[in-house]
């Protein structure tokens, strides 16, 4: 069953298409998040779906089949409510009264509202414990207040379908999860259709989610099918991540800044770390622009899924296993193309000390740079001397950096 | 509404002191005729009096001062109603009843008639009837200028208004500048005044007052729901474009109605809605009755002002309500910017 279905909803403010052939279905009872880049038509997609503009193409249809566009001002008042985007001056409004303009539909012009009334509005506060506001004016209330009594109002109407426009902007955190949890209670009574700004938000209360790019629909399901860092990122034009929270178990969506676009004439640099150690290196050197490669890594450090994140080429090595002759052959390689070597000073061991000869041995004929921000290299020697010795060759053949601040400098004077 | 106001009670008092102003209204004038006996006179009709006044005094008191302060109390309650509603049409704290240039057009008919001598022929209503006809005519105007398509955007009605109203003025100046001998005529009559009105021109404005007033009071839903803007007052199930079409209409003929018979008066439409505002609140429950009654107590006063204030000469009534409600206004500015 379908509580509202678009079928090729069409557009445009003048000569701008705003939004096109655009099909949607929502469902009874569900949160469906609208989500997309500023400018995607996620506010004009709402009017349109609301009944308060007309689309220039296709239909919007309630559950019963009626198409919206021929239902009265008043009959649609009765099934849809819609909160807008909140703003504008609020007057010396009680509460109580702000709420019953939510009524308005069922009320006739001369007549007083009944003791049923009333009782509506009195549930509308409930829902939205805001029944301790309702002797306070509209303007004096918080936003997050205001936000809430603005839903009850909704709520008057007694909707089968809430929409809202961003209903969580101008909200703290707190308040934000509120609504987003109102909104997750509300739709055990009706169906919610809500533009989320905030990702996460969408993630973790929507039910399905549709996602809008440059006016048309992106991609529409479940969130966790939608929000991938890949359409994130073409959506948005950022870089996504996307991780459990190791407190709540819940999906954590990451963002950046783009890479700047691949440039021939930039630097190719080979990092060798490993054990989270080179983590901020990578970034750093990725948000300079340079091309990356990194390795030898053994599958599942966490140095190995920055990189990869990243986009950098990399050298990988089967879990808790030596670098074997492939691997270093591989190296190699990389080292031969790259233009300077960065070795991060990292715990070495029998599993990780071919990488460090290798880099040794290279040192000589590549400009090199040791990055070791805190520890003395012997602490970190699990190999009686050979790695310390290694780290200290390597600086002798190149030279050595304690911050980040100053191996970018000597990347840039190379 | 503010929660503590009781809206019927005060409902009462306020008809009470209008009752009481325009007892004072048709007590006071030139003619001394003591307050026991204007009271027999008015009284005489429902209650037996002893008949010890002249056929003068019966005159005066009924057919010059009463229909003369029922006229005041109808154009202020009138002018007051109509500027509440346009406020709140407008979101506008400063819109009045002339905004939208009504004021500016009629005054041109009305020149065009004094000026013309057109009003020698046709008799005491060529002024009102060319008042009333060319500030529809004005507002027609603007509301085609400032529609687009099937909509009225309000920033543009206000922008054409003010285009429309200049262009108006700048005819009625032109009409004055080549006025010549009634010149004083004409001027007087943009003053504002009310002064040797009779009951036909009460009989003229009433059935406008009273039925675009219950109009207005119908709104009260409406109007509350269109505070918070257009759009929001959509989704509550109200068709704002009709809306906003029936309110120009009943707002350009009450007004037009008021202008034709009083002339120009100012300030009264603009000022009693936010006098009303400061103690009973935003709510048109409560903001319409209010402004309706404010406005008449306000105008009537203002014409017994306009009365002893030179007598024996008439001061015009406009003036007294800019000489007073102007520097009222700034201070109601005043105090809510030191508010906020």
């Amino acid at each position: 069953m379908k509580a509202l279905e678009a079928r090729d909803l069409s557009f445009s403010y003048g000569r701008t298409l705003v939004v096109q052939g655009i099909t949607l279905e929502c469902r009874p009872g569900e949160v469906l998040g609208i989500l997309g880049q500023n400018g995607s038509g996620k506010t004009t997609l709402l009017r349109l779906l609301a009944g308060y503009l007309r689309p220039d193409r296709g239909t919007v249809r309630f559950r019963d089949g009626r198409d919206i566009s021929m239902m009265g001002t008043g009959d649609l008042a009765r099934i849809r409510a819609v909160v807008g985007q909140s703003g504008g001056s609020y007057f010396d409004f009680p509460v109580s009264e702000f709420v019953m303009l939510g009524r308005t539909p069922y009320l006739p012009r001369f007549g007083r509202e009944t003791s049923h009334d009333f009782m509506i509005v009195e549930q509308a506060l409930e829902l939205t414990d805001t029944s301790h506001l309702q002797d306070r004016l509209v303007s004096q209330l918080s936003g997050g207040e205001l936000q809430r009594v603005t839903i009850a109002r909704a709520l008057a109407q007694e909707p089968e379908i809430l929409m809202l426009d961003e209903p969580t902007s101008h909200l703290d955190v707190r308040h934000q999860l509120e609504i987003m949890e109102l909104l997750g209670d509300l739709a055990l009574r009706m169906t919610v259709i809500t533009i989320v700004h905030d990702l996460n938000l969408a993630f973790r209360h929507c039910g399905r989610v549709a996602l809008l790019h440059k006016t048309r629909l992106h991609s529409c399901g479940p969130p966790g099918e939608v929000l991938t860092p890949d359409a994130i990122s073409e959506v948005f034009d950022v870089r996504a991540s996307r991780a459990e929270d190791p407190g709540t178990g819940m999906n954590l969506l990451s963002f950046s800044m783009p890479r700047p676009r691949p440039d021939q004439k930039r630097k190719r640099i080979h990092v060798i770390c490993g054990g989270g150690y080179g983590r901020a290196v990578l970034h750093a050197l990725s948000g300079r622009g340079y091309h990356l490669s990194a390795g030898v890594l053994n599958e599942g450090d966490v140095d190995l899924e920055v990189a990869e994140y990243l986009g950098s080429r990399v050298i990988t090595a089967p879990p808790f296993s030596r670098i074997g002759a492939d691997e270093r052959k591989r190296l190699e390689e990389c080292c031969r193309e790259a233009d300077a070597l960065v070795v991060v000073a990292v715990p070495v061991g029998e599993g990780n000390l071919e990488n460090i000869r290798c880099a040794g041995k290279i040192a000589g004929s590549l400009p090199a740079i040791l990055y070791s921000p805190s520890s003395s290299l012997e602490d970190l020697d699990y190999t009686d001397g050979e790695g310390a010795a290694l780290y200290a060759e390597i600086a002798h053949k190149g030279t050595i950096a304690c911050s980040l601040g100053e191996l970018l400098e000597r990347l840039s004077s190379l | 509404m503010h929660p503590r106001l009781n809206l019927p009670l005060t409902i009462v008092v306020l008809c009470l002191i209008l009752a009481l102003a325009m007892l004072l209204g048709v007590s006071i004038g030139e003619s001394d005729i003591p307050f026991s006996r204007t009271m027999a006179i008015i009284g005489s009709p429902l209650f037996p009096v002893a008949h010890d006044w002249t056929p003068a005094e019966e005159s005066i008191i009924l057919f010059i001062r009463l229909p003369r302060v029922l006229l005041a109390a109808l154009v202020g309650a009138s002018l007051a109603i109509c500027g509440a509603v346009l406020q709140s049409l407008f979101r506008n704290p400063m819109a009045d009843p002339f905004l939208l240039g009504i004021s500016n057009g009629a005054a041109l008919g009305a020149s065009l008639v004094l000026v013309t001598g057109l009003a020698v022929g046709s008799g005491i209503f060529g002024v009102p009837v060319a008042a009333f006809a060319f500030g529809l005519l004005t507002i027609i105007i603007v509301y085609e200028l400032a529609r687009v398509g099937n909509r009225v955007p309000v920033t543009s009605l206000l922008l054409c208004g003010i285009a429309v109203a200049a262009f108006m003025s700048a005819g009625t100046s032109f009409l004055l500048f080549v006025s010549g001998e009634n010149l004083h005529q004409v001027v007087f009559w943009l003053l504002g005044g009310i002064a040797g009105r009779g009951w036909e021109y009460v009989g003229l404005l009433l059935p406008f007052v009273i039925g675009g007033s219950v109009f207005f009071f119908s709104l009260t839903r409406p109007l509350n729901a269109l505070m918070f803007g257009e759009e929001s007052a959509q989704y509550l199930g109200i068709d704002v474009e009709r809306l906003k079409k029936l309110i120009l209409v009943a707002i350009s003929l009450v007004t037009g109605a008021a202008v034709s018979v009083s002339g120009i008066i100012g300030f009264v439409g603009l000022i009693t809605p936010h006098m009303v505002r400061l103690w009973a609140g935003p709510n048109h429950r409560a903001l319409l009755p209010l402004s309706f009654l404010v406005g008449a107590i306000l105008l009537v006063l203002a014409d017994l002002t306009s009365r002893l204030i030179l007598a024996p000469n008439e001061l015009p009534i406009g003036i007294i309500t800019a000489l007073c409600g102007a520097p009222f206004f700034a201070y109601l500015l005043r105090r809510r910017n030191r508010e906020a």
